[in-house]
């Protein structure tokens, strides 16, 4: 608990991580929020205001950011494709993190044939770059939500396993791991009380910096088609909708860019900034 | 250092195999059955036929045993059927692999051009504006989904000042005699300083697009390592022996703030095969990455595994290279 | 005759403010052409950026604040970078403590020691170095210099790499070379031929000497003079011998009781206390709080140095009114 201040207060003094976490905050609870704040339908399209315009080009504060090809409006697509993107960061990084760990707390802590299988494992997926080993289960999966998650968590474990194992072989040779074996502690103890909270930082920074990854990968993959199918909306699939109307109508495909570039950014900071409070502090 | 290599070797075949397993399963995990897709646009066959294809693709077998079955074509090149084009898919990916293979080296040296110069630079310059600026430009690098920043590239650089080609590998009507399939150098071959000049504008912006990422990250690599670098006492020594700063920077400093960098672009390149994929469909390139989605649209499994097999194979060889460049750059390792 | 080195009042801080580090806080030290002065004091007392001060080679956050260090009556402080370029490796030389991490372990040794030559312009390239560096290696006492000088620097053992470093450090013949505990890094069997090289390079070649060293003894090897450092100022000059033989400030006295000697059976007797942070030292004589000699007035003031023999200055409240121990 004491650490937590510690790294409150850290993280506090580093402006544009502080900025960064805030800005994020505000997101996740505009996505949360979106059916409530969202002012129309995403779905539901009015071809009365068939590809209006935002309003600083002459559009209505009716729709903001005016309305695609099919009447939609696209604040409220934008609202909308935030849950996934978010839900999808989200729940892929707890995921993987949860696994990750696991398996790299058993690599780094029994070693032997254990390691060598996840070593092996870890190596293997690490073959293939993250997007190509997507478009490779997606496209056996099918597309879908839960496909998804189930395809970015898939790979999405490795780096976590990969830090955790580094870390528990250092961790594995301190004292007071030495000082529990020696008064009878078993090996599940140890590894969740002694070693799991030394390895704990470093599983943070990582997770949120794949949570940008993550998110990057869901666009992606919408992107060309293969993500959460039409007609809800997602922010890559909101780009590569748009991309016909490019000259005319650029905003279709850029706020939805916009937007994630922002998300990312945000992620990329706090994350970093997560980094610098927990490194030197907590690692002795 | 033999040994290290062997050993690293060792571990290259183990990862071969494990990925050779991966696209296996893949394979078998794709809906329906293989035969039947594989004949199913060829018209109607006779249950006679399918068994056939089925006893010589070994489907009857157990799983283990096909799995040797496939290891032993993938070996000889027999990587299948593609199912739309009706012809095998080494055959298929031959011809489509120049243009991605033109692209990504293209890409990789511009962003190796721009980011280590960039690097070096920004940490010769440590706290000033100029440093915080490439820190930004650094982080927003890092922050643009490859795909997004080629459309802003098409919206900016093709549609609104039309100073660039977004389509294609060259311009429509140059005529270009194909020797090697990378067009830059079949240009220069013959040459012919028209296709040359249009190929090279048509590569501008997908690679652009597809290394920012990789030049953003490894900049800041190449900053981290110059910085520790400078930080050792043979630095100190260096000054002391009156070397004027330039040559402490890139003969001491530069040298082994190298070494790691090496390795971290083995791993970018990665991240470049990656995006090739969108980049090449942004920018309807006509190379594996467009391929392979527009595979995975017409469910033509063989073909996808087959490019997603190659992908990955090359991502493997290319860290080998690297690992052993890190060992011939490494002093310390290679007499050790 | 002026000396070749003259430093006065130099200060030397880290940070600003209130919690600056003063690392060097008034320094004055002569050095004469040709003459070997030691500097000794313990870990942190501020001898090494002594050194690094006058290189202007000082860390990022450290700056000289006061002073003055002029070397053949030009003020070193005040030079601009590039003039300083000019002397460094030229006319005066730096050796640093560790000789593996002086040097580049991506670069062949007989590089690094040619460095000095082309950069200032004794010779057109490396190649044309080459037999120079030759030269300066069998000077050096290397043995099979061709081979070494092919090798890289992990390859040669402890002493031979410092004597690499020392051959760099002479290779354009310096006026004034700086040692920064040359020895420490090294095994007593090697210290010796070290110091046996620097005592020759003084004799033969008339170089001044400024040897740092927290060991009296290896001092004790090389020195006419000797000056002692503690908490970032000087607090005992003199002869070498007599300083040794009689010293003068409480400190140089506890030194040289913790110094294990073979021939006589005598009780060491550590110095109490520690080194003080040099970001809060204490007020009034620096070492006061571990003097065994300590008076309440030693707290309100720090002494001056003041004469105490023949050639020689103490800082310590006993000799300010010509008192003596």
């Amino acid at each position: 608990m004491r650490e937590l201040v510690v790294v409150w207060g850290q993280l506090r003094r580093n402006k544009a991580a502080a900025v960064a976490g805030v800005a994020l905050a505000l997101l996740v609870a505009a996505a949360l929020a979106a059916p409530v704040l969202a002012p129309h339908d995403p779905l539901e399209g009015d071809l009365s205001v068939r590809l209006a315009p935002p309003v600083w080009s002459g559009g209505t504060w009716a729709h903001p950011l005016g309305c695609d090809q099919h009447g939609r409006d696209v604040l409220s697509r934008l609202l909308h494709g935030a849950r996934v993107s978010i839900f999808v960061g989200l729940v892929v990084v707890l995921a993987s993190a949860a696994l990750g760990t696991a398996l790299g707390l058993l690599a780094g802590y029994y070693g032997g044939w254990c390691d060598r299988v996840i070593s092996w494992l870890v190596d293997t997926l690490l073959a293939f770059p993250y997007l190509v080993f997507a478009i490779g289960m997606m496209a056996v999966l099918g597309a879908g939500l839960v496909n998804i998650v189930a395809t970015l968590t898939l790979k999405g474990w490795v780096p976590f396993c990969r830090v955790v194992r580094g870390d528990t072989l250092v961790v594995r040779t301190r004292e007071h791991v030495a000082a529990a074996k020696a008064l009878g502690a078993g090996d599940g103890y140890i590894l969740r009380r002694e070693i799991l909270p030394s390895v704990l930082p470093s599983v943070l920074v990582l997770a949120t910096l794949t949570v940008a990854t993550v998110i990057i990968m869901e666009a992606s993959l919408s992107f060309l088609g293969l993500g959460v199918q039409p007609p809800t909306p997602t922010w890559g699939g909101m780009i590569a909708e748009g991309r016909n109307y490019i000259l005319n109508q650029w905003w279709l495909s850029t706020l939805p860019g916009v937007a994630i570039v922002a998300v990312v950014m945000s992620t990329n900071l706090f994350g970093e900034g997560l980094r610098e409070a927990l490194d030197p502090r907590l690692h002795d | 250092m033999l040994a290290a290599l062997l050993r690293r070797f060792s571990r290259l075949l183990w990862v071969l195999a494990g990925i050779t397993v991966i696209v296996f399963l893949f394979l078998r995990l794709a809906p329906g059955d293989p035969v039947e897709l594989m004949l199913g646009q060829a018209g109607d066959a006779t249950e006679a036929e399918v068994q056939r294809l089925r006893h010589e693709y070994g489907l009857d077998r157990p799983l283990p045993v096909q799995f040797l079955y496939f290891v032993g074509r993938a070996v000889r090149g027999d990587l299948g059927m593609s199912i739309t084009h009706q012809r095998p898919v080494s055959r298929v990916i031959a011809d489509y692999l120049p243009a991605t293979a033109e692209l990504t080296l293209f890409s990789l040296a511009l962003g190796l051009m721009v980011a280590l110069p960039l690097g070096v630079w920004a940490a010769m310059k440590r706290g000033s504006l100029w440093d915080t600026g490439g820190t930004a430009v650094t982080l927003l690098g890092v922050s643009l989904p490859g795909f997004f920043l080629g459309i802003l590239l098409v919206l900016l650089f093709g549609m609104t000042l039309e100073w660039l080609p977004v389509s294609g590998r060259i311009d429509y009507g140059v005529a270009l005699r194909p020797l090697t399939g990378f067009y830059l150098l079949d240009s220069l071959c013959t040459l012919n300083w028209r296709a040359f000049g249009s190929a090279f504008q048509h590569l501008l912006l997908p690679a652009l697009a597809m290394g920012a990422t990789m030049a953003a990250l490894t900049m800041r690599m190449t900053r981290a390592a110059m910085l520790e670098a400078l930080r050792e006492d043979y630095i100190v020594f260096a000054r002391a022996k009156g070397l004027s700063e330039r040559t402490v920077a890139v003969r001491h400093a530069l040298r082994n703030a190298l070494i790691p960098v090496v390795s971290v672009v083995g791993l970018q390149v990665g991240a470049l095969l990656g995006g090739n994929m969108v980049i090449e469909t942004v920018f309807s390139w006509p190379g594996l990455g467009r391929l392979c989605v527009e595979a995975v649209h017409a469910r033509n499994y063989p073909l996808v595994q087959g490019i997603v097999l190659l992908y990955a194979v090359t991502f493997v060889v290319v860290n080998l290279v690297t690992d052993v460049l890190y060992m011939v750059l490494n002093p310390k390792v290679r007499v050790g | 005759m002026d000396a070749l080195l003259d430093v006065q009042g130099l200060k030397t801080h880290f940070g600003s403010g209130e919690h600056a580090v003063r690392a060097v806080d008034g320094v004055d030290l002569a050095v004469q052409a040709g003459e070997a002065m030691g500097l000794v004091g313990e870990s942190g007392c501020g001898k090494s950026m002594f050194a690094r001060s006058l290189m202007r080679l000082l860390p990022p956050n450290g700056r000289v604040v006061a002073g003055q260090a002029r070397f053949r009556g030009e003020d070193l402080l005040a030079k601009s970078e590039a003039e300083m370029c000019a002397l460094r490796g030229s006319e005066i030389a730096l050796v640093l403590q560790n000789p593996l991490t002086s040097l580049n372990p991506t670069l062949r040794v007989g590089v690094q020691i040619g460095e000095p030559l082309v950069a200032h312009g004794v010779a057109r390239s490396h190649r044309g170095a080459r037999g120079r560096v030759l030269e300066l290696m069998r000077a050096m006492h290397l043995p099979s210099p061709e081979e070494h000088y092919r090798q890289y620097p992990h390859e040669l053992s402890g002493g031979m790499r410092q004597r690499a470093v020392i051959a760099a450090a002479l290779a354009c013949r310096p006026s004034l070379l700086i040692c920064d505990e040359p020895t420490t890094a090294l095994d007593v069997a090697v210290q010796a031929g070290i110091l046996e090289l620097l005592r020759e390079i003084k004799d033969r070649h008339g170089a001044a000497i400024l040897l740092i060293s927290h060991d009296v003894a290896v001092v004790n090897h090389l020195c006419e003079r000797l000056a002692v450092m503690y908490a970032g100022r000087l607090v005992e000059t003199g002869p070498t011998r007599d300083v040794l033989a009689a010293p003068k400030h409480p400190y140089t006295q506890g030194l040289l009781q913790c110094v294990p000697r073979l021939r006589t059976r005598r009780e060491m007797v550590p110095i109490s206390g520690e080194v003080p942070d040099p970001a809060a030292l204490p007020t009034g004589c620096k070492f006061h709080p571990r003097c065994p000699l300590v008076e309440p007035r030693c707290l309100d003031s720090e002494p001056p140095l003041a004469p105490v023999g023949e050639g020689r200055l103490a800082r310590c409240i006993l000799y300010e009114q010509g008192r003596s121990l």
